[in-house]
């Protein structure tokens, strides 16, 4: 692609790639590095449709994350909370939660609440069945909601 | 849960610093493969380094400080070589390697955040770590003083091997498209 198509492809899903590896990695320079990564592989596609496009990076980019989180060099150079509070958190406690979570139970809960996608796209992004998914969501709503009665939350 | 959690996303945003690494990459003539983005090398225990082994751009840096020439030993194919390069930038380096001009350079980032050039033993290092495809399709992986085919291991999907140079042992991996990471176990 051009560098023109590039420069707009890279606007559009800038944040969306970072949230992503962010939530997957819990680290803002693996994230970054990721984001870096993608992005150069990006580079060399040729231009998509803009729905491809987004399946596409976020394809890679999850098994970018996912290829970090088994290498030596994958270790947690800043504590959880600084990461985000970095980002101005909200709910401390709430997104303390969800980011306790595995990372392949977190990435469905980021690509279900916050990408939209359905159990079966979700399932197609990572290779594995519209059952698998809906596992790993109910699994990851019942952690949550226990940690939360134990924490009496609200 | 949904309202939580993408409020909470919502606040996160790719910082200013990564957006403008991204884009100077894609407007660099120098890209090869994924060794341009992935080459790491941890060089003291207290000191995060992030090398770039890209052609960087001189606009981007504090100071253009081209055209001054000096040799350095490197690592190339497995062997050490004197190399002519010639200083890109205050951080960078260019170089021709097999016909081809090559840049390459980086910064240390100290406890502190502060940022310094790479040293020479960094520098050596460079391509110390570098993968290529010939034309009759074999792939040849140099490590340090060694060279090795992994056609085969390309073949089924990629390269991932631990290599030991000078007692310190490296994680190896090379991906189908020729991308590579290295990083120490430690």
């Amino acid at each position: 692609m051009t560098e023109q198509e590039f420069v707009a492809a890279f606007e559009r899903h800038r944040d969306r790639i970072y949230r992503l590896a962010l939530s997957y990695t819990k680290s803002r320079a693996d994230a970054e590095d990721v984001c870096q990564d993608v992005f150069c592989k990006l580079l060399r596609q040729p231009a998509m449709q803009p729905e491809h496009e987004k399946a596409w990076l976020i394809r890679v980019t999850i098994n970018d994350c996912k290829n970090l989180l088994r290498s030596g060099w994958w270790k947690r150079n800043q504590p959880l909370e600084t990461a985000f509070a970095l980002e101005a958190r909200g709910d401390d406690d709430f997104l303390d939660e969800i980011l306790a979570l595995p990372p392949r139970l977190r990435v469905v809960i980021h690509l279900h609440y916050y990408e939209g996608y359905t159990a079966r796209e979700i399932g197609e992004q990572l290779g594995i069945s519209e059952s698998a998914v809906q596992n790993r969501l109910m699994r990851a709503r019942q952690k949550l909601k226990t940690a939360m009665e134990e924490g009496e939350l609200t | 849960m949904k309202r939580e959690y993408n409020q909470a996303m919502d606040r996160v945003h790719m910082s200013e610093e990564c957006a403008r690494r991204i884009l100077e990459q894609a407007s660099s003539d120098e890209r090869k493969g994924g060794s341009v983005m992935k080459y790491k090398v941890m060089v003291q225990r207290a000191v995060a380094v992030v090398a770039a082994a890209a052609v960087v751009s001189a606009t981007a840096l504090a100071a253009d400080v081209g055209g001054i020439r000096t040799s350095m030993t490197m690592w190339i194919h497995g062997q050490q070589q004197e190399v002519e390069v010639e200083k890109d930038g205050a951080y960078g380096y260019k170089t021709t390697i097999d016909g081809e001009e090559r840049g390459f350079g980086g910064v240390a980032i100290d406890e502190d955040g502060n940022a310094h050039p790479l040293d020479e033993t960094d520098m050596q290092d460079m391509y110390a770590v570098d993968v290529e495809q010939g034309d009759d399709g074999t792939w040849t992986l140099y490590f340090y003083d060694q060279t090795i085919d992994i056609t085969k291991d390309m073949e089924n999907g990629g390269y991932d091997n631990r290599l030991t140079h000078e007692g310190t042992a490296y994680h190896v991996v090379v991906e189908p498209d020729g991308g590579f990471s290295v990083s120490t176990d430690d």
